[in-house]
């Protein structure tokens, strides 16, 4: 009959062992035990055992870091950490000097520096950028964008003096070169009854002639006189001019030969008139920029003044040279005030 | 002293000031002369109607004298 074993397959003594018998199986026991039982000796304080193999009782004593979190160690922008004990850990706030944790936003229009963009909020700003006009569709100074039939377009700047017109199938706009007509006041001088003459200078050459209006005129001299023009401050005897006239009902013709100002004989309304009664005149000076031709004027006016009916159509020139007009005196001719109306000066093309 | 008023076509403004002595002396020339221009038509148109009436009293008719005269 053989001995019987543990799970640990000791062999152990049977229950009808001779006594003598007995020393026998316990060291044979007792060698089975510390057999299985080796992998238990040695190891260090805080090792554990680990199987070695998948052999009963085959161990191996390791230390206790396998698996488990030893220690928590934190750097910004995570803190707290620790090595026993409960552990906590937090993060930082991030902030444009800081990293750390973000709020996510869709906002579109914040102005945080705190907050982060969701796909969401890039989308919206990706889908405005998307349908915006592409800063590289203009690329010179001077351009402009306009709509074609799809997309925005380039259109060049034009040369210098040209319009912008609408092209022949008013589709598009379109640079164009004029020969503009018409007029430009270059300046308005308006009566004050402080002075008799004014001077208007810096006049642009830009024209081809020059147009003078005077409206609702009125001296502060006792009777009816005329306003008188002179040119660059020419005092000489360099102008002239003749013309047909109507003072109070006498019809005559005159010549003024090279008087030193550009006798207009238009008649202006004085003060003892009743408020209605005004003088107006026009003149035209003919290529009053040229710098080859005399300048050639026109003027014509009228007025009823002190209850007389006056009118006046006159030509002539001034012929002192060829220069440019570029100022214009204009003067009442017996040195009274010009009390009220306006003069403006016109360019004409 | 006679004042002017400067204007410049390109700014707008205005500015009043004393004629210079050239330029009270310009003014004062040119009124006299349209002064005198004036006297001279004067005496003229007071000469025609002078010679239209002393015409009238040797018995022309109006159309006779408008004929002399023009």
């Amino acid at each position: 009959m053989s001995n019987p074993t543990t799970p640990f397959s000791w062999q152990m003594p049977t229950s009808t062992d001779l006594v003598t018998d007995l020393p026998a199986d316990f060291e044979v026991f007792g060698q089975a035990v510390a057999t299985s039982m080796a992998d238990l000796l040695g190891g260090t304080t805080g090792q554990i055992l680990s199987k070695t193999t998948s052999t009963d009782m085959d161990f191996t004593w390791i230390n206790n870091d396998q698996g488990d979190i030893t220690n928590v160690a934190v750097t910004s922008p995570i803190t707290g950490g620790g090595s026993s004990g409960s552990v906590t850990i937090g993060i930082n706030d991030a902030t444009t000097s800081v990293k750390g944790s973000v709020q996510l936003s869709d906002s579109t229009s914040t102005t945080s520096s705190v907050l982060a963009a969701t796909p969401t909020a890039v989308k919206s700003a990706y889908d405005l950028a998307d349908g915006a006009i592409a800063k590289t569709t203009v690329t010179t100074a001077g351009d402009i964008i306009y709509r074609n039939a799809t997309v925005p377009t380039r259109l060049g700047i034009g040369t210098a003096g040209q319009v912008l017109t609408v092209n022949s199938g008013a589709t598009a706009p379109q640079w164009s070169t004029t020969s503009p007509g018409g007029l430009t006041l270059l300046s308005t001088t308006t009566f004050n009854n402080s002075v008799s003459n004014y001077t208007v200078s810096g006049i642009s050459g830009s024209y081809k002639n020059l147009l003078i209006v005077g409206s609702n005129l009125q001296t502060n001299g006792g009777s009816a006189m005329a306003i008188t023009f002179q040119f660059n401050g020419d005092t000489g005897n360099n102008y002239n001019s003749s013309g047909i006239r109507n003072l109070a009902g006498t019809v005559a013709s005159y010549g003024d030969i090279l008087g030193d100002n550009y006798q207009t004989g238009i008649v202006l309304a004085v003060t003892s008139d009743s408020s209605p009664r005004f003088g107006n005149f026009q003149l035209m000076i003919y290529n009053y920029a040229s710098t080859s031709l005399y300048k050639a004027i026109n003027a014509q006016g009228g007025c009823q003044a002190s209850g007389s009916l006056y009118t006046n159509t006159n030509s002539g020139n001034w012929q002192n040279s060829t220069t440019a007009i570029t100022s214009v005196k204009f003067a009442e001719a017996l040195g009274s005030n010009l009390k009220v109306g306006t003069i403006q000066i016109y360019g004409v093309n | 002293m006679v004042k002017t008023i400067d204007i410049n076509a390109q700014t707008g403004i205005e500015t009043l000031r004393d004629m210079t002595a050239e330029e009270e002396a310009n003014e004062k020339a040119s009124i006299k002369k349209y002064k005198d221009k004036m006297a001279e038509e004067q005496t003229k148109e007071n000469a025609k109607k002078s010679t239209e009436a002393k015409l009238a009293a040797l018995g022309l008719t109006e159309e006779e004298v408008a004929s002399i005269l023009g």
